[in-house]
């Protein structure tokens, strides 16, 4: 198995999450879009067991190869969170980000063999990486949610069901962002003997973190005021934003952080 | 939480340099973790957390109620709730207040030479209860690759060519590539034209390529290296502008070889990496750097020596949060008590 068997298993795989996301839509039941994902899913593990075996080694070393993982584990979370809650658009969501990765590695075969620094060969990098993504993409979701709620033309009060879909949204979100700042601890320990260092990328994490813990610590009082807690889901998610890429551009952030790449 | 949210922000929006200039000088945001404001509000936040946690813990035996009641969604809540607010006081009580009983030391250590002292934080030589003696550094790397460099605007070409051995061809910008001759240890003594094998300290990687532009007729063939200390760099001439060259070639992982003695008879030989530090007794030796201009010549290599006598508890803490967070995810949704249908309420007053 090589790369250049990539572009039928990719495309297989893309197929049947799209069909599996559509499915989510047509049917009332779970599992057949559960199913069809799953079968995406499996036949992208082919793919990388097979890659891993004539690898003789994990394909966790290049750019490319880590990318094979995102594809894999978005997906995988998409189906966990769509079998649990039943939010048809979660499966869309996902399978979306994991073909657009999937393209990625075949328009941009060049970073196939693109090198991974030594810091970066950890069993904690590609669980971290892709735990944040699964974070940020919940956490869109709920933002894109939450400003239709609060800005729809019908002014309508939203309600409890809708309430606590963010609510479930933020959750959950919350929960993978706290495993991304978890296993980032574990694996810093372990490259540096620090588990944080307040690197701007991480003080950016942390002000996200805390953000959406607010929201969730909110009082019954605020949260009638619809205002309260769409504008700080807004107002979290422009710090998630700042994390993500926005200290790239952050003058206090030049040179100071080994997450800007 | 505000007041810890607000504080956050502001130390990312602070330049960390330790000034003593201006507004944020002053305030002590320029050294945020050192800071008067931070730590007192800190400090608020985890007495808040801490009655919190003490309280939360103390009701987590109602759950037995909830558990035979038939429910399962609320004590597994109530369970990940504990846990949060428990492992996070532990972690921020052990992982932050206990950072000061951590103990740092640097310690550069040359191939051969036995070192038992360390370059504290101040900059002042201190003793470690141990010696370290460098058997050995080496130096994986990933192989060479042959990018195009535009001389006039010093823009080295995205598209490269990896060498991994001879006979490899590809196709780089307008030109294909040939490697003819590939050595991973060479040198060109003064005078001579061409490369030779040699395993001599400052080796560097050589590539013979050829390059023929089939758009414009044109082949050009010649040695190209990375260069080292002891060997100049070579670039094979395209055009007038383009040239081949090689980049020193990327690390994929450096070794240190050491031998860890204490001065009560214990011997113990490790092999530290990046992500894989040895442990002697209560200290991890973690692989921080080595000489980069020397390359995998390095006979120096930047070992950190450090103890930490809260470790095992902060691990347990983070795992703790995990498991949590994991809770928390499948206890998500449904309703909550107040949420409670009016039927069920009905039932329970007529029994």
């Amino acid at each position: 198995m090589n790369w250049s068997h990539f572009i039928f298993y990719g495309a297989v795989s893309a197929l049947l999450w799209i069909a599996g996301a559509a499915a989510a839509y047509r049917s009332r039941k779970v599992w057949p879009a559960a199913v069809l994902s799953a079968c995406g899913c499996a036949v992208f593990m082919v793919f990388i067991t097979g890659l891993w075996l004539s690898l003789e080694r994990p394909p966790m070393r290049t750019v490319g190869e880590t990318r094979l993982w995102y594809s894999f584990f978005v997906s995988v979370a998409g189906i966990a969170v769509f079998a649990r809650w039943r939010y048809r658009w979660i499966l869309l969501f996902s399978s979306i980000m994991s073909t657009v990765f999937v393209c990625i590695n075949i328009f941009r075969p060049e970073i196939h063999d693109k090198t991974l620094m030594p810091a970066l060969q950890s069993v904690w990098f590609i669980p971290h990486v892709t735990v944040y993504m699964v974070a940020y993409a919940l956490l869109g979701a709920v933002t894109l949610f939450a400003l239709y709620l609060w800005l729809r033309p019908s002014r309508r009060i939203p309600s409890g069901r809708e309430m606590r879909m963010c609510d479930t949204l933020v959750r959950v979100g919350w929960a993978f962002l706290s495993a991304g700042m978890v296993m980032g601890a574990l694996w810093a320990k372990q490259a540096w003997g620090d588990w944080w260092s307040w690197d701007p990328k991480e003080t950016w994490a942390a002000a996200t973190w805390l953000s959406y813990l607010l929201y969730m610590h909110l009082p019954p009082t605020l949260r009638r005021d619809r205002n309260v807690p769409f504008a700080l889901l807004v107002f979290s998610f422009l710090l998630l934003q700042m994390c993500w890429y926005g200290i790239n551009f952050l003058p206090s952030a030049q040179g100071a952080s080994v997450h800007t790449y | 939480m505000v007041s810890v949210l607000v504080m956050t922000i502001v130390y990312g929006l602070v330049r960390q340099d330790g000034s003593h200039d201006g507004l944020t000088g002053v305030l002590g945001f320029t050294r945020m973790s050192s800071s008067w404001p931070f730590c007192l509000i800190l400090f608020h936040f985890m007495t808040s957390l801490g009655i919190r946690s003490v309280s939360e813990a103390a009701s987590i035996v109602h759950i037995g109620r909830h558990c035979r009641n038939g429910s399962w969604r609320f004590p597994l809540r109530s369970i990940a709730r504990t846990a949060a607010h428990i492992s996070l006081y532990v972690l921020i009580f052990a992982g932050m207040f206990g950072s000061g009983d951590k103990t740092v030391c640097r310690v550069t250590a040359r191939t051969g030479v036995p070192v038992g002292m360390h370059a504290s934080m101040d900059g002042e030589a201190a003793g470690l209860p141990f010696t370290i003696l460098l058997r050995e550094f080496s130096m994986d790397e990933y192989p060479p690759e042959l990018h195009l460099l535009d001389t006039a605007g010093n823009i080295a070409s995205e598209e490269y060519l990896s060498v991994t051995g001879e006979g490899v061809c590809g196709v780089v910008g307008e030109w294909g590539l040939y490697v003819d001759r590939y050595m991973d240890m060479a040198g060109r003594m003064p005078g001579d034209t061409a490369y030779r094998a040699m395993r001599h300290v400052g080796a560097v990687p050589a590539v013979y390529v050829v390059a023929e532009n089939k758009a414009i007729g044109e082949r050009r063939s010649g040695w190209v290296s990375c260069g080292s200390r002891i060997f100049r760099a070579s670039f094979l001439g395209l055009d007038g502008e383009t040239v081949i060259f090689m980049p020193p070639p990327e690390a994929r992982g450096y070794l240190s070889r050491i031998t860890v003695a204490d001065g009560k008879g214990r011997t113990e030989d490790f092999d530290v990496e990046v992500n894989h530090p040895a442990r002697f007794g209560s200290w991890r030796i973690y692989q921080t750097g080595y000489d980069t201009s020397a390359g995998k010549w390095s006979s120096v290599s930047v070992l950190e020596c450090v103890r930490d006598p809260w470790y095992w508890l902060v691990h347990a803490a983070l795992w703790v949060m995990l498991a949590s967070g994991l809770l928390m995810f499948l206890a998500s949704g449904g309703r909550d008590k107040a949420d409670v249908p009016v039927e069920k309420a009905e039932r329970r007053e007529v029994r």
